[in-house]
């Protein structure tokens, strides 16, 4: 499976526990959509800020430089999140909780 | 070990536990569902926005973050793709992960590898591919492209692979009672995995990601065929039509070019579609020469008014072509300003309203929608990159530590492998 599908499953799921079901496709398409329009955006932001001054500089470093060796970068960077996977997994839980209570207090 | 309760599926559980308390979504429009629906598109969710917006208020008031953000908005970096090694790093992340022995790890690595792959551009024959592609564009040119670009670049990291392809075709091939257990086993692994293996997955996450942003970015770049039909329509009577019709055809179906065009690209398209109407315009409503006879006085006043109606249509034309112009101009003086007074105006205001800060982030070129475009195609590589979706089943299963998510587990490790 792709990370697409992934989202796209957190979302549904998060849909799925607060009661709104796939009835109509269009409308329920309509706001999976968003929604993970929502998350996509929220995860990206939240690994950027994840990240140290440096190691966003030397990821926009990546984006200008004419040859940049992403190998090194794994070297530079393994010590400096090192409990990277733990954070994410983390912010997915919190995003997934505060989304059901913020959901199911507007359908409420 | 704990098995799936009566052969059921994650699904199959949730249907049948949704089926006491369903609410459905109805065409006739649930009211409650009308209210979620319009807050989630007007950004009126209030709590998640104010957190996303909170979150890019502090990535802003970091030099360096904003930096990156600012790079990814701009999105003009295509010639940084052509210089990219993201295959020596995905066999990095392969033969890492081997080493490792992390199934779960190494399957995602496959993925990872599998996904950019096509689009790698790590030498002369890959190179040379993918400006065939984006130049080319004939089946013959492609065609012996993609031979050189296989045997040169696909078939050596492949066989680099090897050993990764098989054994995760042998993991795929096991039960759905050993992956339970491996999935397991593998929240203890994720507690004691190696510094290495965290630097594998931190790296691979941000290349990964990147890669992922310069796949959108190139994307976003492929002007060149609307770029032909505009120099032709200048040339060609004819193609004056093809340009219209193809203005037409984006504006209906906006996936199919309108998302991918910058605002340079997407100004120069639309005042060269103008250009053709106009062009278009004058030439069905010229009159013959035998009808403007200028010794005829009533014929002359007539094609005077006619051609002053003419003109000030097309003159309309040319006055909005000015404002779409004066528009764009705007436009880019709010994202410059943006880097300077956004910043000041979270601080002061966020908690106050917001409403001035989304309206400043709304629109098609605003930085709020880059961010979104390279923020999913971020997080799509990030996640492929580190086998993130099955870190999160796991998580579930000990936050829930329940029979359902065991089966979500089984169910979706099956697929993650397979």
């Amino acid at each position: 499976m792709n990370n697409e599908n992934f989202i796209s499953e957190f979302c549904e799921e998060i849909l799925s526990e607060i009661g709104v079901t796939a009835t109509d496709e269009d409308i329920f398409n309509k706001i999976k959509t968003t929604l993970e329009d929502r998350v996509n955006s929220r995860l990206f932001l939240e690994i950027i800020n994840l990240l140290t001054p440096e190691q966003a500089a030397k990821l926009t470093e990546e984006l200008n430089i004419k040859n940049p060796e992403p190998a090194k970068l794994f070297e530079r960077l393994a010590v400096e999140i090192p409990n990277f996977q733990g954070l994410v997994a983390q912010i997915l839980t919190h995003l997934h909780n505060e989304l059901i209570s913020d959901l199911t207090a507007i359908k409420a | 070990m704990i098995e799936q309760k009566n052969g059921k599926t994650e699904k199959q559980e949730n249907l049948s536990v949704l089926e006491s308390k369903e609410i459905t979504v109805e065409k006739s429009g649930d009211k409650n569902i009308a209210i979620l629906q319009n807050k989630l598109e007007n950004g009126t969710l209030d709590l998640f926005d104010k957190n996303s917006v909170t979150l890019l208020a502090r990535v802003m008031n970091n030099p360096q973050k904003a930096g990156l953000l600012e790079r990814i908005a701009r999105g003009t970096a295509t010639h940084v793709v052509e210089k990219i090694t993201p295959i020596v790093s995905g066999i990095a992340g392969v033969e890492m992960g081997i080493k490792i022995g992390h199934d779960l790890i190494k399957s995602a690595a496959m993925k990872y590898m599998s996904g950019f792959l096509p689009s790698a551009i790590a030498n002369k024959e890959a190179h040379e591919f993918i400006k065939v592609v984006t130049t080319d564009q004939t089946a013959t040119g492609i065609s012996a492209a993609w031979e050189g670009f296989k045997e040169y670049v696909v078939k050596p990291a492949a066989q680099l692979s090897q050993e990764g392809l098989s054994k995760t075709a042998e993991t795929a091939g096991r039960g759905t009672d050993v992956i339970i257990s491996k999935s397991a086993e593998g929240i203890g692994q994720v507690a004691q995995i190696p510094t290495g293996a965290i630097g594998w997955l931190v790296g691979s996450a941000l290349v990964g990601g990147t890669i992922g942003v310069y796949k959108e970015m190139r994307e976003a770049s492929s002007f060149a065929p609307l770029a032909k039909m505009i120099e032709e329509s200048k040339i060609n009577p004819d193609a004056r039509l093809s340009l219209i019709v193809m203005e037409k055809k984006i504006v209906e179906d906006r996936n199919m070019m309108g998302f991918k065009l910058s605002r340079d690209e997407w100004l120069t398209f639309i005042s060269s579609v103008r250009d053709a109407k106009i062009s278009i315009l004058k030439e069905k409503t010229a009159l013959s020469k035998i009808v403007a006879d200028p010794t005829n006085l009533y014929y002359k006043q007539w094609v005077e008014n006619h051609r002053s109606l003419v003109d000030s249509i097309c003159d309309g034309q040319k006055r909005i072509a000015e404002t779409d112009r004066q528009m764009s101009t705007q436009i880019l003086a709010q994202f410059n300003k943006n880097k300077t007074n956004m910043v000041n105006e979270f601080n002061t205001s966020l908690e106050i309203d917001l409403s001035p800060v989304q309206k400043q982030l709304a629109g098609y070129h605003s930085l709020s929608d880059k961010t979104l475009r390279y923020g999913k195609a971020f997080m799509d590589g990030a996640l492929n990159a580190t086998g993130l979706p099955m870190l999160w089943r796991i998580t579930k299963f000990v936050t829930k530590g329940t029979i359902k998510t065991v089966a979500a587990v089984a169910s979706g490790g099956t697929s993650l492998i397979s």
